[in-house]
């Protein structure tokens, strides 16, 4: 599987919108390692962030924007794109994007206090009120969004399109979506084991000697932030963080010891590959990434749903 | 050896007083069965005592411990509760869905070892379902994820086992061989189940606690499990019938 991914990147700097080439001349091949450990990094956070939700809300088919964080980010992008003069629109974005992710979480864990906190039950369904807040956060969000949208002029427009779809335009190396990563990523790994009991529901987890209140407040935390720092550099690039913890589960089983690492790896791959698809496939053009990954991830899941007892 | 002790409890579900001032011991080699009426607070009393809902008033003593006082991860060690029915979201195998009771006696990264897998598997044996190991849990009938749950419970092997209605799911065969799995466990455990089958717990139980409207009976079964205390407790006539047709 590491294999595989590296093989992926070393395509991905290679080739470009001009065609592949080798040696690589180095100016594009700067731009393209940008890009591509951008992709990286977000890939991985989109699929760990998945991962952690749907063992968390017991729901195999939650992603990364079922708490309704993407909404409050791309409100924020949104504004401060339209706000701030042009010169400081790139970092602007990414700071306003960051900016609205944070309220959003914030407005979660203020909304949903209660239930985040409740002790385990043996009554199903710890996670339904917990997905119908996001729900609404989202709601809630998407409706400021649209009327940001309709108050915008057409450059504004295209340019906040690109954006909502989910864009690896990046000009910077985007260290705080590694860090977060790292963060995020070494959390999930050191509580796999903990996280396997909560798999089999929240009272057994309890039962088995699991602090439940304090794991499932930590998962959400580190979930969000992974969101927020993926969707906040590049968008709310749909797809990835549902479709890879998914093959993953499939093909690996429900340990978590394997499942995180394994969904990081495959979610990073799957996006730099998304993106060389969105670089390549109608050259000189390119295409949002998030385009790509929902023209592939629709049909996939589809098929997995289909495939389902 | 005492294992659990029970002074003044009372359990409130809303308005409703499921039970009121209930002062009970149980020790190691004793099998109770709790019997009553739907509804009585038969789980609700087993919830409290492993610990899920918070003791509003009255004391609950662990193996000489306050249960308040016990960290959650002792408590894992010391109790375990099989519940009336498993959900699972995720496919499975069984042979995971028993590991998971080894948990509380694992330290560090969780990785099962030789012990582990042995446990699980003379778990898996007792209960009959050692040929199902690779099978998933999602695909196995109600008795069956009931088996591998009380499975489970055997391969965490706590002092107090508490188990809600064991025997709700199985065919006849299965309950037999279920009562006589708790009547041996109880050489060297404590087992409080919930039941719902009177003729079963008489047979099986060494002791029984009736659970009525505000009121409860407790005792050696045979002392309990009168026809006059049952008639209060679950409002029909009871009487000793003899020459019926019975498994053995």
């Amino acid at each position: 599987m590491l294999f595989l991914l590296l093989l992926v990147f070393a395509v991905a700097i290679s080739c470009g919108s001009a065609g592949c080439e080798l040696p690589m001349s180095s100016a594009h091949h700067g731009l393209r390692l940008q890009r591509v450990v951008a992709a990286i990094s977000i890939g991985a956070l989109l699929s760990l962030s998945g991962a952690l939700l749907q063992l968390l809300l017991r729901n195999p088919l939650a992603d990364p924007y079922t708490l309704g964080i993407s909404g409050g980010a791309a409100v924020g992008a949104l504004l401060s794109s339209f706000l701030l003069p042009f010169g400081l629109i790139s970092v602007g974005i990414q700071f306003g994007a960051l900016l609205g992710a944070v309220v959003s979480i914030l407005l979660l864990f203020t909304i949903a206090r209660r239930q985040l906190l409740s002790p385990p039950t043996l009554l199903e369904a710890p996670g339904v009120s917990l997905i119908l807040t996001g729900v609404m956060i989202a709601a809630g969000f998407g409706a400021i969004t649209s009327l940001l949208l309709t108050l915008s002029s057409d450059t504004e427009f295209r340019g906040a399109l690109f954006w909502l779809m989910g864009d690896l335009d990046v000009d910077d190396v985007s260290y705080f979506a590694w860090l977060t990563l790292a963060l995020a990523g070494s959390w999930a790994i050191w509580r796999a084991p903990q996280l396997n009991l909560l798999a089999h529901g929240e009272a057994t987890a309890y039962l088995l000697g699991v602090s439940v209140p304090r794991l499932r407040l930590q998962a959400v935390f580190f979930a969000s932030i992974a969101t927020a720092a993926a969707v906040s550099v590049a968008g709310a690039i749909g797809f990835i963080g549902l479709v890879v913890p998914h093959i993953c589960r499939l093909v690996l089983g429900n340990d978590q010891r394997r499942l995180i690492p394994a969904s990081m790896l495959l979610g990073a791959a799957a996006l730099v590959l998304a993106d060389l698809v969105a670089r390549t496939v109608v050259a000189p053009i390119q295409l949002p990434v998030g385009v790509v990954t929902a023209l592939i991830g629709v049909p996939l899941f589809l098929w997995i749903l289909a495939r389902r007892p | 050896m005492q294992i659990l002790e029970v002074s003044d409890l009372t359990i409130r579900r809303g308005q409703r007083r499921l039970i009121e001032a209930l002062s009970w011991q149980v020790q190691q080699g004793e099998l109770w069965c709790v019997l009553g009426r739907n509804g009585a607070g038969k789980s609700s009393l087993l919830h409290t005592l492993a610990g899920l809902h918070g003791v509003d008033q009255g004391r609950i003593t662990l193996m000489g411990r306050a249960l308040s006082d016990l960290s959650i991860a002792a408590l894992a060690r010391l109790r375990g509760l099989m519940p009336q029915q498993t959900i699972d979201r995720f496919s499975c195998p069984v042979e995971e869905a028993v590991g998971i009771g080894r948990a509380p006696w694992r330290i560090g990264t969780g990785w099962q070892d030789e012990k582990d897998r042995s446990l699980v598997h003379d778990a898996l044996n007792q209960v009959g379902m050692l040929d199902r190991l690779t099978d998933d849990v999602t695909h196995l009938s109600g008795g069956e994820r009931q088996r591998v749950a009380f499975a489970a419970m055997l391969a965490q092997n706590p002092k107090l086992m508490l188990l809600d209605e064991p025997t709700a799911h199985q065919d006849i065969g299965q309950q037999l061989l279920i009562m006589r799995l708790m009547r041996t466990l109880a050489h060297d455990h404590a087992v409080i189940a919930a039941c719902h089958d009177l003729n079963l717990a008489a047979r099986f139980a060494t002791h029984v606690m009736l659970l009525g409207e505000g009121c409860h009976y407790l005792g050696p079964a045979q002392e309990v499990m009168k026809p006059d205390t049952l008639s209060r407790v679950f409002g029909c006539a009871f009487d000793y019938a003899s020459e019926q047709l019975l498994a053995v």
